[in-house]
């Protein structure tokens, strides 16, 4: 056989019955009568598919890497752009390390609420103050929550407000109760 | 000597004469290996204080919490890093039985990732940072460490092409991985204002780094570590090779499916993450097989060579468990609906990451560090007890997670009590999950410890004459 992505083994061993080979034999009868006279060429890629030389495996790699980066960024696309101020507040999240304690899309710490629909259950008032003015953390009895300056508080507001649009797929379960009562 | 014999080739490229020195590549990738080391050293110390910080109210410490995980995640996923540029470049001469193309980029590749890695650690430190989570180093950094990669990627395709005949599966496995890692790693350095790009981006690096190049470089360790010490013949290592890498590639890309269940993308995600994250489990299965291959075949010689395989047994059970089984429970779609985002996370996490990843590369750091020395008995036995207590450690730690997780899941995602409330409910079990981690710092302790004896005693032991 040309060398093309399979090609069969010639390899002479003597005769032993392994699992391999009674596997084989198995999985050709099936096969056999499944598709008929085609059945050795799936055999071929299914069993001697451990054949296939580095040019199918760069191949198949450099196809499944392109195809996976295009929809993803397919995917991704937002139902509708990012407004500017949301923007500024992705960066002040970024910038105090949120991400430390609370998620968002449930990625992230775990010592604290999810954000990602907070905007849903507090006005954005209370939650700029809460930034602004911030409460001890319980069950701390000094450590506060840590305190953002109100442009920036302002700012990550309307960034949640902006993550809070973003469809999830009926995650987090509880909320669509919520929303459902 | 010893070593040279287990260094000579049965197979293929068996063009080999005694070699009266060790390779520069394998000299230089010591460094790396015993950086790898050092760091996981630091980590679980950074991790244990940020464990206490979650279950002492009040707990004062030099750096606050948020940063304090930022470094434990920024370590979390460098060591690991570090260690396997070591491990390819050692295993790739010992598997082509010559030099690598450039011992001097080599160099320059250590100096690059060791500068930018330490630079994310000290900027966290400082407060200064991204706040992606797993790359909360400002982007620069992780630019640096880019370049570092295409220098390990250029170095090894050169190696390679020198002798084109010669590629071996093995070897071509690993530089792919390498590759990838570099590939993977590139997007993260740029900053995006879609927070679900910026999301996705972020899973390229902590799934498909550890799902699937890494696995690429794994494969790649233990089929030479088995044809290169005898433990198994070249022809059944190499049989199935490429067939696992091809699986893992694709199985690794379209998996990252699992990742993207409820980040604002298509539902089309919820099939195709669960379908193929199926498929990603037949490489472990196959390396799984290929390990148990070359356990069986032979009588293990040495302690060294005993040690190295506690360490990657280790890594092959928590593969089995706590990353493939649980992994692909939490998987299922009606499943990871409520568990997602809860603790249950956090123990995959960890018996994923430092189970299956961390051990491996443990393994293949001894393994190298101790290159030329057998552990004295005192010493093979402290090793012994290492493992022990890092499995017990990660066991009982991941355990309480788990259970807090399920709890979480049931009282606040189910029931929908509020957060807070079952946060206070869970406490007795972070406490459990700090002793756990105290014990897994005993082991990783003692286990660097049991490493750098090893460096220390095969320090001088050869000196490259070119
Ligand atoms: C060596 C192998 C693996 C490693 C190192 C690993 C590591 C991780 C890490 C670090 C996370 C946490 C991500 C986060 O914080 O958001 C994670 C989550 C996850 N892993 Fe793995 N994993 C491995 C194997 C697997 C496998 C084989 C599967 C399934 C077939 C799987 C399924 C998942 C799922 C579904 C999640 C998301 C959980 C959630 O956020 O709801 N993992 N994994
Ligand atoms: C002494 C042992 C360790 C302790 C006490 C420990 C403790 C912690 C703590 C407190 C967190 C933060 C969880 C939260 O936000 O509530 C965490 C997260 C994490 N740790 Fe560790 N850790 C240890 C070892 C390790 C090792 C060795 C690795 C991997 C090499 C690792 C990987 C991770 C990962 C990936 C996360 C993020 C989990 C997620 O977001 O789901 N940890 N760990
Ligand atoms: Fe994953």
């Amino acid at each position: 056989m040309a060398p093309g992505i399979f090609s069969l083994t010639e390899s002479p061993a003597p005769f032993k019955i392994t699992h391999y080979k009674i596997c084989r034999t198995l999985l050709t009868t099936v096969y056999y009568y499944a598709f008929g006279e085609y059945y050795h060429d799936i055999i071929l890629i299914a069993l001697e598919g451990s054949l296939l030389k580095l040019r199918s495996f760069l191949l198949l790699s450099i196809l499944s890497w392109i195809l996976f980066v295009a929809i993803t960024l397919i995917s991704s696309r937002l139902p509708s752009p990012v407004p500017e101020q949301a923007e500024a507040g992705k960066s002040v999240w970024q910038r105090n390390n949120c991400v430390s304690c609370h998620t968002l899309f449930g990625h992230g710490g775990y010592a604290a609420e999810d954000l990602t629909h907070i905007t849903a259950k507090e006005t954005s008032a209370y939650l700029v103050n809460y930034l602004v003015h911030p409460p001890v953390m319980r069950p701390n009895n000094y450590t506060r929550h840590p305190a953002l300056n109100e442009a920036d508080a302002e700012n990550l507001v309307n960034y949640l407000e902006f993550v809070h649009t973003i469809p999830t797929l009926g995650w987090p379960p509880q909320q669509e109760e919520a929303e459902a009562n | 000597m010893k070593f040279f014999k287990r260094f000579s080739f049965r197979g293929k490229i068996d063009k080999s004469k005694a070699r009266k020195q060790q390779f520069i590549a394998q000299k230089i990738s010591r460094r790396y290996c015993f950086s790898a080391v050092s760091l996981f050293a630091l980590q679980s110390v950074v991790a244990s204080l940020g464990a206490l910080e979650l279950v002492i109210p009040d707990l004062p410490s030099p750096i606050p919490f948020e940063y304090g995980r930022a470094i434990h995640l920024a370590l979390a996923v460098l060591w690991p890093l570090i260690g396997t540029m070591g491990m390819v470049y050692f295993f790739t001469t010992a598997e082509l039985n010559r030099e690598i193309y450039s011992p001097r980029l080599a160099r320059w590749q250590y100096w690059m990732v060791m500068f930018f890695g330490i630079g994310v650690f000290s900027t966290l430190a400082l407060g200064i940072g991204n706040g992606r989570e797993y790359l909360e180093g400002i982007p620069v950094l992780y630019v640096g460490i880019c370049i570092s990669l295409v220098l390990a990627s250029y170095n090894l395709v050169r190696t390679l092409l020198t002798d084109k005949r010669n590629i071996t599966p093995a070897a071509a496995t690993m530089t792919v991985g390498v590759i990838f890692l570099m590939l993977l790693l590139l997007p993260n350095t740029i900053t995006f204002s879609n927070p679900i790009t910026d999301e996705a981006t972020k899973f390229w690096v902590v799934h498909l780094w550890e799902e699937m190049a890494f696995e690429l470089t794994s494969a790649g360790f233990i089929a030479t570590y088995f044809i290169v010490s005898g433990l198994a013949p070249r022809r059944e290592v190499e049989k199935w090779l490429y067939l696992e890498a091809v699986l893992a590639v694709v199985g690794g890309l379209y998996g990252t499916g699992h990742h993207y269940y409820w980040i604002g993308f298509p539902a089309v995600w919820l099939v195709l993450g669960s379908l193929v994250s199926l498929v990603e489990i037949i490489p472990v299965g196959m390396l799984v097989r290929m390990t148990y291959k070359g356990l069986k075949s032979t009588k293990i010689r040495s302690n060294r060579e005993k040690l190295t395989l506690w360490l990657l047994l280790s890594s092959v059970f928590h593969h089995i468990t706590g990353a493939s089984l649980l992994g692909l429970f939490l998987t299922v779609p009606w499943i990871n609906l409520y568990t997602h985002g809860t603790y249950i996370t956090s123990g995959h996490a960890h018996l994923a990451l430092f189970g299956s990843l961390g051990f491996a590369v443990l393994a293949g750091c001894y393994y190298i560090l101790s290159q030329g020395s057998e552990p004295t008995r005192k010493g093979y036995k402290g090793g012994v007890l290492a493992v022990i207590l890092l499995n017990s450690g990660l066991i009982i730690m991941s355990s309480a997670l788990l259970v807090a997780g399920f709890m979480e899941t049931y009282f606040w995602r189910i029931l929908g009590m509020d957060f807070m409330h079952v946060r206070f409910i869970l406490n007795p079990y972070l406490i459990i999950r700090a002793l756990g981690g105290a014990i897994f710092t005993l082991g990783d302790l003692l286990l660097s410890w049991r490493i750098f004896k090893a460096w220390q005693a095969t320090r001088s032991y050869r000196q490259p004459k070119n």
